[in-house]
């Protein structure tokens, strides 16, 4: 939609934004999967790394808000493009978070690696880690989501939500299950229960991402609707 | 309430039907129909419009879709245009506009217009604004005249610009404080409909801020119908906005709905600067 403004200049600062989305969004992916990584190794230098690597993600979520801010202010955006612009910077805040997240779980794995996990704390971190494939996969059907307007993409991600709600309910009854066969794991479980929180939170950022495709394409607001009601919105015509 | 397209579930994003409803449910003027040739020219085609009591409703489009040569046929300002031809059906609380005995002078007192360029007349402040209310005798005395012209520059913002030099030329003014003259002088006969020609094309934005202002403030006295090319301006002011486009109305609905999502194609097109 970008395109064919009379003034070109101005199809080139809404191309800047969303390959800044773009952008934002792979080195996002990057990140969960490089946490996820030390994770599986028990590798404390590669966590360490992807945490500072966070500022990475902090500089383009800044250089994005300046971008927009700008072209607000140059080009008083309306219609489709005020909703593109208006989306950028929702996409991205999600996107920035994605990677305070992902945090969290590179910090699970520096608590496996100061001494302090048990012996059985692979078997712990397993629903996580089958998680973290789950929602790497939603984050990158929402990204293609908003690349490509793709709102079957979008109600997808929206969709795998639900799922992943009920994949994290049952990854607790899992970890209670481990304190009930060994209280002496408490620690490693309440550490592993916050990333996989983490890990949920993204797939609900994920979930965000779609919802503000659909505005995007659709002009409506659904990020307080149910599954269902996105879906018939998406079904409607415009 | 009427749809303007043919079908209410799905939108033509490209047919030159009217999108959205054009009408109101409280309408000062009905215009049905409407058509406005120049010589062979059709500049504007079979529109419908309800101009809604109190509202302020603005016409926005490219140069030559119309929105002037609509509006003017509002207060018969196209009667003084040589080759220019009017047909279709315009009702002011029932009474046609265009009816043989309708007295066009009254008409345009009752649909008052303020051009894109301040046009004082060439008299002092005062008898800038007193010369309606004394044409069409809306007061006897000279206390009277003095009474409407304090109310009515102060209903435009100007009375506190301009007590002291009642008596200075009108041209003494600068641009916007002219513009706001216009407005006095137009609203100074009791005007029940205002209309509004790109009043700020000339004006600095201060003085732009100033009559938009001036229109929010007039908005519960009177309709108003702003011309603009400005569609920050159409945005800040009304609450409809209608779209012309080369003499066909595209699309009219709530001025919020227009320009974050509007309907029709074309509208879409012009309002995010793709169009042409």
């Amino acid at each position: 939609m970008s395109g064919d403004h009379t003034v070109k200049s101005y199809d080139q600062e809404l191309q800047h934004l969303n390959d800044l989305v773009l952008r934002i969004g792979n080195l996002a992916r990057d990140q969960l999967q490089r946490a996820v990584d030390a994770l599986k190794a028990r590798d404390p230098d590669a966590a360490r790394d992807m945490i500072a690597r966070d500022a990475l993600v902090n500089d383009l979520d800044i250089e994005v808000d300046d971008h927009i801010v700008h072209v607000i202010g140059k080009r008083q955006p309306m219609g489709p493009d005020l909703r593109e612009i208006l989306t950028v910077g929702k996409v991205v805040t999600d996107l920035e978070r994605v990677g305070d997240e992902a945090r969290k779980v590179a910090m699970l794995c520096l608590h496996f690696c100061d001494g302090a996990g048990s012996s059985s704390s692979e078997l712990i971190v397993r629903d996580l880690i089958d998680m973290a494939d789950s929602v790497d996969g939603m984050l990158d059907k929402a990204i293609r989501a908003f690349a490509g307007r793709d709102l079957k993409l979008a109600v997808e991600c929206i969709r795998l939500n639900v799922d992943l709600d009920s994949e994290f309910r049952s990854g607790l009854e899992q970890l209670a299950a481990f304190i009930r066969e060994d209280p002496h794991v408490v620690g490693d479980v309440v550490e592993t229960v916050l990333g996989l929180r983490a890990i949920t939170r993204i797939g609900g950022h994920a979930k965000n991402i779609g919802g503000y495709v659909v505005f995007l394409v659709k002009g409506k607001d659904v990020r307080h609707e149910d599954l269902e009601a996105v879906a018939a919105e998406v079904e409607s015509p415009d | 309430m009427n749809q303007g397209s043919a079908d209410k579930t799905r939108v033509d994003r490209t047919a030159r039907k009217t999108v959205g409803d054009f009408t109101h449910p409280d309408p000062r003027i009905t215009c049905r129909n409407v058509s406005v040739h120049y010589g062979d020219k059709c500049a504007v085609r079979n529109v419908d419009l309800d101009i809604g009591r109190n509202e302020v409703i603005a016409l926005i489009g490219p140069s030559g879709c119309g929105k002037s040569s609509f509006l003017r046929c509002l207060n018969r300002m196209n009667d003084t245009i040589e080759g220019c031809r009017v047909s279709g059906e315009f009702r002011m609380d029932g009474n046609d506009l265009y009816d043989p005995d309708m007295d066009v002078v009254l008409l345009r007192a009752q649909v008052g217009i303020v051009f894109q360029k301040p046009n004082p007349f060439p008299k002092s402040i005062f008898d800038n604004v007193a010369y309606g209310p004394r044409i069409h005798g809306l007061a006897q005395t000279r206390a009277g005249v003095e009474e409407i012209v304090e109310t009515s520059l102060k209903r435009a913002g100007l009375w506190e610009e301009v007590k002291d030099y009642l008596n200075d030329p009108g041209t003494s003014l600068s641009g916007g404080q002219q513009q706001r003259l216009c407005v006095a002088r137009a609203i100074a006969v009791n005007p029940e409909v205002v209309l509004m020609d790109e009043p700020c094309s000339a004006l600095d934005p201060i003085a732009t801020a100033r009559i938009e202002e001036l229109i929010d403030e007039l908005s519960e006295l009177y309709s108003i119908v702003i011309v603009t090319h400005s569609m920050q301006q159409a945005a800040r002011v009304s609450e409809r906005t209608a779209y012309f486009h080369l003499g066909d109305l595209i699309e009219v609905g709530a001025t919020d709905e227009v320009f974050t999502k509007p309907q029709h194609k074309l509208t879409e097109d012009y309002i995010t600067g793709r169009f042409g």
